[in-house]
């Protein structure tokens, strides 16, 4: 059990001072004081006993009911110290400390704050009134997720669990990959309310210690209630809150996570959320997988390439295909031309109404099957894309070649490896379709470099979000969109600032 | 502060892109696609006194119908806005006009005319190939080809397929006549008959097709003659861009049929002190043999056909010289191969053009194909 610094002087963004009011429960600990700060909950359970059968002598014990495993604490607190006592013992809380009870972590507590914490994490405590102390012993339920296969990070040949929602749990899982004292992990608590916990994992002598240091401020400086979603998290942290493009790298998987440490990131693992950040992030990072790394080196630069491409069309073939067909027909082969007029007769609506239109249609079938449980999403599926979208072209209210390109900018969109990632291009799909609507394709090209340009202007943790391909070397560019060979790839990627340049020998 | 301007003036760059679109320059490019008329053979009748343009397209594949149109007007673009107005409901779009074809006396008369207007056009592209038609009327072949199921285009375009693959006869397009054009005042333009198609297609009742006609020799953007279509392949041959075509060569007892396999024309200039007084034409042909009847004898086959390629060359070179005209661009091929030769002549190549003389040596190999065993053969 690690000492989480829960005593809160965090300040908010604008310098001003918390308002709460530090410590929180000035009192000294006493079995009155924890019974009047629980009162009203109802899982808080408590036992006065007396050790030994000695008169006179009481202790309180106390646990949230459901949080701490009750065998635990009859078997390895109360078990032992009744008969520790019984035997003659000396009934102080140093005692216990020093091992009269079984319990592997046990921490001496004589601040209420650091007690009422202990116990809202899963702990049981001894409270001795005469001392003004308390001592917890670490008895969490074991009824916990048990770790199974990422559903978002699936691998053919790679590791086959994801983290769960429990902080120490994971933060074992990555250690079981680096198994070196270099992994360090720095604990803090994050949410007034809600105090969870959470972890920067590092590798030390790898990590930029600058990168590192930011995080930690980054996250003092965080004053909510509750961190319980990764959104809660994600807008405090990054540099452009206000940019849709994701600017921390989330995963699943321990074995990428591990990967990514050993790169030269910095990791960052929350208590109730089964998803790990890794920071900084950079706009190439988002297009490479975990599964590159288990494939040969051309099939994965292949596959990386295919990604990209389907990248460019997942953005910019709707609004291309406005701008064309609206503007620019002179562009179009001559064929395929004729196959749109002959595809677009008798179709009522304008070009851009009807990509508009599918686009939103598509956006609300994918809405509609994300809240539903899979076997109905499976028929929405089938009733929104085949049924209507085959009914709505027979009926010439929308033509087929709208249906295809939206369907085939929608496909690509699915490509990309980060679902935030395909958000963020969504949006600027429509945008792009707009401006296409209203500029043609010179509206496409000024959208366009307008998105780089804020692409370009971006920092994260202090790397630029467009790093490797904007540091102006071809080798950088190269290795964005390729991957070397193994035992080629002899240094970490150069942007991460790393004070250890090499991976291997 | 810095950072702040950047971030007012990056936006205004970008923005500037769309200055072309202010007062709605880009609305006036708006159209639905639907309502196009893709036209994609274009007819030029043109006279001093009159200007007539016959259009040919729409249609595609399935219920598509393909629209043929025809009016004279003062002017070309008159024509086109004649046409326009004629035209129910459908905008005529000529972004993708894929051949232009010229009458005869058009190309005789009013070519500068036609060329003109298809450079400064804003929807004609200068790749587009031109033709001239020999034996008649551009109308003749952009409203007469084809029927219901086919139009002009379709016919033009299986015959630039057909002189692709063969490779006797080029096409040229509006961008190189016109670069000709201007580089030496000369140039070639592909010529075609119009025939009826019955002639070789049972179905076929009235509707015309196109057949290779060799090239119209332009001059000072005006016609000046015609190569033949046999003649064409000289063309080909001394611009080393001769195709597999067949060639058909008499043995004595019989006729050998053979297709050429790699053509390569050597062109060396005969200089007369420092002045170009000939040239050497050493042409070098392997052909393989595709057919032949009654008794085949290699040595008099390659004879003859070695004979009939030198009287093309000769009469393709001769009218050059007779017209004093460099439609085959020899002065390019020159000063590309020997530009010291070229560089301390006195006059340019057109000039001395009428005074130069030719040595041709064509030398053939028929090879064996097919298996075929000429040894035991009958």
């Amino acid at each position: 059990m690690s000492d989480f610094n829960f005593i809160n002087n965090k300040k908010s963004s604008d310098g001003a001072e918390h308002i709460q009011p530090q410590p929180r429960f000035p009192e000294p600990i006493s079995s009155e004081t924890i019974n009047n700060i629980f009162d009203g909950c109802s899982d808080f359970q408590t036992r006065s006993i007396s050790p030994g059968l000695t008169r006179g002598e009481k202790i309180f014990v106390c646990w949230l009911d459901g949080t701490v495993d009750g065998t635990a604490v009859s078997q390895d607190i109360l078990r032992p110290l009744t008969e520790f006592y019984r035997t003659g013992g000396d009934c102080s809380p140093e005692h216990l400390v020093n091992g009269a009870v079984y319990s592997s972590a046990a921490q001496m507590r004589s601040e209420t704050d650091k007690l009422v914490s202990d116990i809202t994490q899963g702990c049981a405590a001894v409270v001795f009134d005469s001392a003004k102390k308390a001592v917890t012993f670490e008895v969490r339920t074991a009824n916990v997720r048990s770790i199974t296969e990422p559903q978002l990070e699936k691998s053919l040949k790679g590791g086959k669990d994801g983290f769960v929602e429990r902080l120490r749990i994971n933060t074992a899982l990555v250690r079981s990959r680096i198994c070196n004292p270099s992994l360090k992990i720095k604990s803090t608590t994050l949410g007034r309310k809600s105090e969870t916990r959470a972890a920067i994992m590092y590798v030390d002598g790898v990590a930029d210690p600058a990168q590192i240091e930011e995080l930690l401020r980054r996250l003092d400086a965080i004053d909510v209630d509750g961190v319980l979603a990764t959104g809660n998290l994600e807008e405090y942290i990054v540099d452009h809150p206000r940019s849709p493009f994701p600017q921390l790298i989330h995963t699943e998987r321990p074995d990428r996570f591990a990967r990514q440490l050993l790169n030269g990131r910095v990791g960052l693992i929350v208590d109730g959320i089964p998803v790990a950040f890794l920071i900084p992030a950079t706009f190439a990072e988002f297009m490479r997988v975990p599964q590159d790394e288990s494939l040969h080196f051309s099939i994965a630069s292949v596959l990386s390439i295919i990604r990209w491409l389907a990248l460019i069309l997942a953005v910019l073939l709707p609004a291309f295909y406005v701008a064309v067909a609206m503007y620019h027909q002179e562009m179009i082969p001559t064929k395929l031309l004729m196959s749109i007029i002959q595809s677009k007769k008798n179709v009522p609506f304008s070009t851009a109404l009807e990509i508009i239109g599918m686009l939103i249609s598509f956006e609300l079938l994918q809405e509609a099957s994300l809240r539903l449980p899979d076997p109905i999403a499976g028929t929405v599926s089938i009733i929104g894309a085949l049924i209507v979208g085959q009914s709505a072209v027979e009926a010439k209210v929308i033509s087929p070649i709208a249906v295809i390109v939206v369907a085939f900018a929608g496909i690509s969109g699915y490509a990309q490896p980060s679902q935030d990632l395909g958000a963020a291009l969504r949006i600027w799909r429509f945008v792009l379709v707009i401006a296409a609507v209203l500029w043609g394709l010179f509206g496409v090209a000024a959208l366009m470099c307008l998105m780089v340009w804020m692409l370009c202007t971006m920092d994260n943790f202090g790397i630029n979000y467009t790093s490797p391909m904007s540091d102006g070397r071809p080798r950088s560019l190269v290795r964005t969109f390729l991957r070397k060979p193994k035992p080629k790839d002899k240094y970490r990627d150069e942007e991460l600032r790393t004070p250890d340049k090499r991976r291997q020998a | 502060m810095k950072r702040c301007l950047y971030k007012c003036i990056a936006p205004l760059l970008c923005l500037s892109l769309l200055t072309g679109c202010s007062g709605g320059g880009i609305f006036t490019n708006y159209r639905e696609v639907e309502e196009l008329m893709i036209v994609q053979t274009m007819g030029f009748d043109l006279t001093p006194s009159k200007t007539a343009v016959s259009i040919s397209g729409g249609g595609s594949s399935g219920e598509a119908k393909f629209t043929r149109m025809f009016t004279d007007a003062k002017s070309i673009s008159g024509a086109e806005q004649k046409i326009q107005d004629y035209s129910a409901a459908e905008e005529i779009f000529y972004a993708h006009v894929n051949y232009i074809a010229m009458g005869w006396e058009t190309a005789k008369e009013e070519l500068a005319h036609c060329l003109d207007f298809i450079q400064r056009s804003p929807q004609m592209r200068m790749d587009t190939p031109l033709f001239v038609v020999s034996n008649g009327t551009a109308e003749e072949l952009v409203l007469g080809s084809g029927n219901k199921e086919y139009d002009a285009t379709n016919v033009l375009k299986s015959l630039e397929r057909n002189l692709d693959a063969r490779g006797d006869c080029r096409i040229f397009s509006a961008k190189e006549v016109v670069a000709n054009l201007n580089k030496n005042g000369s140039a070639l333009i592909c010529a075609v008959k119009c025939v009826k198609a019955s002639n070789a297609l049972e179905d076929a009742k009235d509707e015309l097709t196109a057949l290779p006609d060799g090239y119209a020799v332009i001059k000072d953007k005006r016609m000046i003659g015609q190569i033949s279509y046999e003649d064409a392949l000289a063309v080909s041959l001394i611009q080393n861009e001769a195709g597999p075509c067949s060639i058909t060569a008499r043995t004595g007892s019989g006729n050998a049929t053979v297709q050429l396999e790699n053509c390569q024309c050597k062109i060396e200039p005969l200089m007369n002190g420092s002045e170009l007084s000939g040239l050497k034409f050493d042409v070098k042909l392997s052909a393989s043999l595709l057919e032949y009847d009654g008794r085949l004898d290699v040595k008099a086959a390659e004879a003859s056909l070695q004979k009939q390629i030198e009287t093309r060359l000769t009469n393709v070179l001769n009218m050059s010289k007779l017209t004093a005209c460099d439609f085959l661009q020899l002065g390019g091929i020159l000063e590309a191969r020997h530009p010291f030769a070229l560089a301390g002549m006195s006059k340019d190549f057109q000039t001395l053009l009428p005074d130069i003389y030719y040595i041709i040596n064509v030398s053939t190999d028929i090879n064996r194909s097919f298996d075929a065993d000429l040894e035991g053969s009958p």
